[in-house]
């Protein structure tokens, strides 16, 4: 079950691909429903959990409102450290500094954990097109890799591939059967795994957040592949979204607990790792040079704009949990990297909305996402406002003068009752093949698929109520 | 004691689509409104909130058609309004749609006036007459009414106030059914996708007939569930409420 | 690109009005009132095993640990565990390989990784291993069980109070990791599966 979506055409036509694949349903829904009953028992665990939400806002946008001096000084104090690090304007200048990295240090394997960053900026094509292996180390990533895939969700990579997938891949790349059990099939991963982290010259991570004073990294993880990317091969190199900064260690603990109960309903992940810079001189055992790459890619765009909330994101993906859309689709009808309703905000304001802007429209606008959202974007909103670009400068004539001709009707009771008994007696002469027999493409679509048009009445209401004045 | 009342005063707006297609539901509220001791006043330039419009992106179209309904509303009644997402509609965006222009404080003061049919009503729902019904039915949360008003309790509480009808929570009631205004129609196939989520959680209830809030979603539901087949026919809160008023049913 | 010219692109971008500074409330995670006791059941709810040591010769509180394995290979750091650790080992018939003068092949075949912990946080059931001398990274990580030794005095109620602790550091190693229980994953079919990469077992020995 690879991605065979196809990234240049539209939302419409990738969802009907994902619609089309037995099973995807199922999967996705199970997964998702899991996560949110989770995420909201987790919840429970806190005194008061809207309160911290509102705090992880003011938190982030306090971040976002210093960002340039949050910056600085996390650079500066992982640099103090012994670190080094490295602004990237966008995916090339990221994408090249650690492949330098990789022809300096000869490096012929590189282990990754998860990171949705690096996924953005396309940093295993270029690490493979120079003969480094680039492995994804998370077990859902590693599958997605098996099977030559994109992560179709922010925090479950793999849900769409089931039990049965996964032994499938694993016995072609073992070329052994391998039995449908998820403690062994496991277990094959650990040994397939360990030797590259062990062998690995590079070891490549994301990062959940930066603490601009300490110039400390948080890196959360739950199988211990982070850990291991960033203490078993001689080089370690950190990616990072700009906007992930904070200012505290107090703050790191309000996040935290909100990023881990969000994400997987759990109070904290397994491993929570703190970086700042390199090995000490007395430490047994540690990466020789420790690497920070801060990479900006178009988020600078969000920054002084109505969208900048969009920024406080922790990648949680709670609101694609919840979404009724990404439910039926799963993450690759969106985008190959960021899906669901953060996706449909992000993905237009970085690409630039000629690229994207449809993906606004992938929503009901049924404020789910919004609901749930640890930081309080205001996700369905932004979706409002990008359709307004998107009406502005991208919508087909047809559906502007479309709307012209509805609001002139709408716009006046007498024309709308007019409009009213003109339509309610076309439509009950037609009955049903109004939607299926006249050129209305409107109606058409919406019985397209088998969904029937109510029953016309045979008045408006204005028109039975008596003594409607004006 | 409730006929020594003064008749309080209420403007209806039954919104557009409920106006054009769905008299009947616009006829229960103002009777149940009636029953409840309200005055019930139309007003026939009154259309429609601009919504499809405004969640399309097309702000002047959206401003265009709200400007003629909320000079219509003026006044100083409460503006009671058959369908939670418009309600939302001039509640939350009508006072962004109208910033910076002439209308500003009248979209605010329009804002502050307009209540949700379900939940109005909810507080007058000792002045109604005995309500019964032998009805068994399941409610569907629309989005916007739930989330965007925080209203959940209400049309329960209406619901439950009927003697002998049977209300059946569905799994996911707070889920979105797909209908999503445009978005029905600009995605097709993956709103009634969503519709058959629905359509399934709400037939498996054993329940045959559906209640909203929000004449949209029953609409897009029952119309997916009738092409498919499953007996589910949708019936807006105040219809359920007229009819239990009248019916009388042991 | 030139780090001066990122940071004002981004200046550039931000108002001069700044929202005032956050200021955490300190008493924002809830109140615990035995905090060894509320860790020995977040951890157990975690799938880790916490031991209560009161003393005595520590082969009484590794014996139901090493047991489980035949003639374990057993790491252990230098410092920050029980002085007759290895008496307890060979006790048992392990084989004792000290951290970090053991070679590599050592390392990465042991059974067993028995570390110290800076901390133990009560709300989570977490505990905090340090990179400094003696833990380091590997002990802890690379083999399929790990022990850890923990004062119970160093249980802080709260993963607030933890971050205190923290940024009251006179000095920050490069590494602390916070552990929280087994290595788990449910990326295959949504089952729980343990010991994906770091350990499969995790047991706390809480010493008085």
């Amino acid at each position: 079950m690879s991605d065979t979506h196809d990234y240049s055409k539209g939302f419409g036509a990738r969802a009907a691909v994902s619609l089309g694949r037995p099973g995807l349903h199922d999967l996705v829904s199970e997964a998702v429903d899991r996560q949110s009953a989770a995420r909201l028992q987790a919840l429970e665990s806190l005194d008061d959990p809207e309160a911290l939400r509102d705090l992880a806002a003011e938190i982030r946008d306090d971040a976002l409102a210093r960002l340039d001096e949050r910056l600085a000084s996390l650079a500066a104090n992982w640099e103090a450290a012994g670190g080094t690090v490295f602004f990237a304007a966008d995916a090339d200048e990221a994408r090249s500094y650690v492949a330098d990295l990789a022809t300096r240090t000869g490096a012929k394997t590189a282990v990754k954990s998860k990171s949705m960053v690096t996924e953005e900026i396309g940093l295993n094509a270029v690490l493979e097109q120079m003969g480094v292996e680039a492995i994804e180390t998370d077990l859902g990533e590693f599958i997605n890799q098996v099977a030559g895939d994109h992560p179709s969700h922010i925090v479950a990579p793999a849900i769409h591939h089931s039990k049965a997938d996964v032994a499938r891949l694993f016995s072609r790349l073992s070329d052994e059967p391998r039995d449908e059990d998820a403690q062994a099939l496991t277990g094959f991963a650990r040994a397939y795994l360990r030797e590259k982290f062990l062998s690995a010259e590079l070891g490549i991570t994301g990062a959940n957040f930066g603490i601009s004073e300490a110039g400390a990294l948080c890196i959360v993880s739950n199988e211990g592949n982070a850990r291991m990317c960033m203490s078993l091969p001689p080089v370690h190199v950190a990616v990072m979204g700009m906007e992930r900064v904070i200012g505290t260690w107090d703050e790191l603990a309000v996040m935290l607990a909100l990023l881990c109960r969000s994400a997987t309903g759990q109070k904290i992940t397994q491993y929570v790792s703190l970086l700042n810079g390199a090995r000490r001189s007395d430490e047994p055992d540690g990466p020789e040079e420790s690497h920070l790459v801060i990479v900006d890619n178009g988020r600078s765009n969000l920054l002084g704009t109505r969208y900048s909330s969009a920024l406080r994101c922790i990648r949680c993906g709670a609101c694609l949990n919840v979404c009724p859309v990404f439910r039926q689709t799963g993450g690759h009808a969106y985008d190959p990297v960021y899906s669901g309703p953060i996706g449909a905000v992000i993905n237009p304001l970085m690409k630039g909305t000629d690229e994207a802007g449809e993906l606004a429209h992938a929503s009901t606008l049924c404020g789910a996402c919004t609901a749930v959202c640890p930081v309080r974007i205001p996700l369905h909103d932004l979706l409002v406002y990008l359709r307004q670009e998107y009406a502005r400068e991208s919508a087909p004539a047809t559906e502007r003068a479309g709307y012209q001709v509805w609001a002139r009707a709408w716009s006046n009771g007498r024309r709308f009752a007019w409009f009213s008994r003109v339509g309610n007696r076309f439509g009950r002469i037609m009955g049903d093949r109004v939607g299926t027999r006249l050129p209305l493409p409107l109606l058409s679509r919406w019985t397209r698929p088998g969904r029937r048009l109510p029953s016309f009445p045979d008045k408006a209401y204005r028109d039975e109520r008596k003594g409607a004045g004006g | 004691m409730t006929h020594e009342r003064q008749p309080k005063k209420v403007i209806l707006f039954p919104t557009c689509l409920v106006d054009l297609m769905f008299p009947d539901a616009a006829r229960a509220a103002e009777r149940v409104l009636g029953r409840a001791g309200c005055n019930v006043d139309f007003r026939a330039q009154a259309v429609c909130c601009g919504q499809p419009a405004w969640n399309s992106g097309h702000v002047e179209a959206a401003r265009r058609v709200a400007r003629g309904t909320l000079e219509a509303l003026r006044g100083a009644e409460p503006i009671v309004t058959c369908s939670g997402s418009c309600t939302t509609m001039i509640q939350h965006y009508w006072p962004e749609l109208f910033e910076d222009t002439p209308l500003e404080s009248a979209a605010r003061d329009v804002a502050a006036r307009v209540r949700e049919f379900s939940s109005f009503v909810a507080e007058l729902i000792s002045l109604l007459p005995e309500l019964r019904s032998a009805r068994v039915v399941t409610y569907h949360d629309s989005c916007h009414m739930l989330r965007g008003l925080g209203i959940k309790d209400a049309p329960r509480d209406l619901l439950g106030a009927i003697d002998g009808l049977e209300l059946r929570e569905m799994e996911g009631s707070e889920r979105c059914c797909g209908f999503g205004g445009t978005f029905s129609i600009r995605y097709p196939e993956l709103s009634c996708a969503m519709a058959d989520e629905k359509v399934d959680d709400a037939a498996s209830t054993g329940a045959t007939t559906v209640v909203a809030s929000d004449i949209g979603c029953l609409m897009h539901i029952c119309g997916r569930a009738d092409a498919r087949g499953v007996a589910l026919e949708g019936r807006y809160i105040a219809e359920i409420l007229e009819g239990s008023m009248e019916e009388g049913v042991p | 690109m030139d780090r001066t010219l990122f940071l004002e692109r981004i200046r550039r971008r931000l108002g001069d009005v700044k929202p005032p500074p956050v200021r955490i409330p300190h008493d924002w995670a809830s109140e615990i009132d035995d905090p060894v006791a509320r860790f020995e059941q977040e951890l157990d709810a975690v799938g880790g095993k916490v031991h209560r040591f009161r003393g005595g010769p520590t082969a009484d509180a590794l014996a139901p640990i090493l047991q489980a394995r035949e003639l374990p290979a057993v790491l252990i750091v230098r410092d920050g565990v029980p002085e007759d650790i290895e008496a307890a080992v060979t006790r048992s018939g392990g084989k004792v390989r000290w951290w970090p003068d053991a070679s590599r092949e050592e390392v990465t075949s042991a059974d067993i990784g028995v570390t110290g912990a800076l901390w133990g946080v009560a709300e989570t059931g977490t505990i905090v291993v340090s990179s400094s001398p003696p833990s380091g990274r590997a002990p802890s990580l690379l083999p399929p069980v790990h022990v850890a030794f923990v004062a119970s005095e160093r249980i802080v109620p709260s993963t607030a109070e933890l971050f205190r602790r923290i940024a009251s550091m006179t000095e920050l190693p490069s590494n602390l990791v916070l552990i929280t229980g087994p290595s788990k994953s449910a990326d295959i079919g949504l089952e729980l599966t343990l010991g994906v990469h770091g350990p499969a077992e995790l047991h706390v020995v809480l010493t008085a």
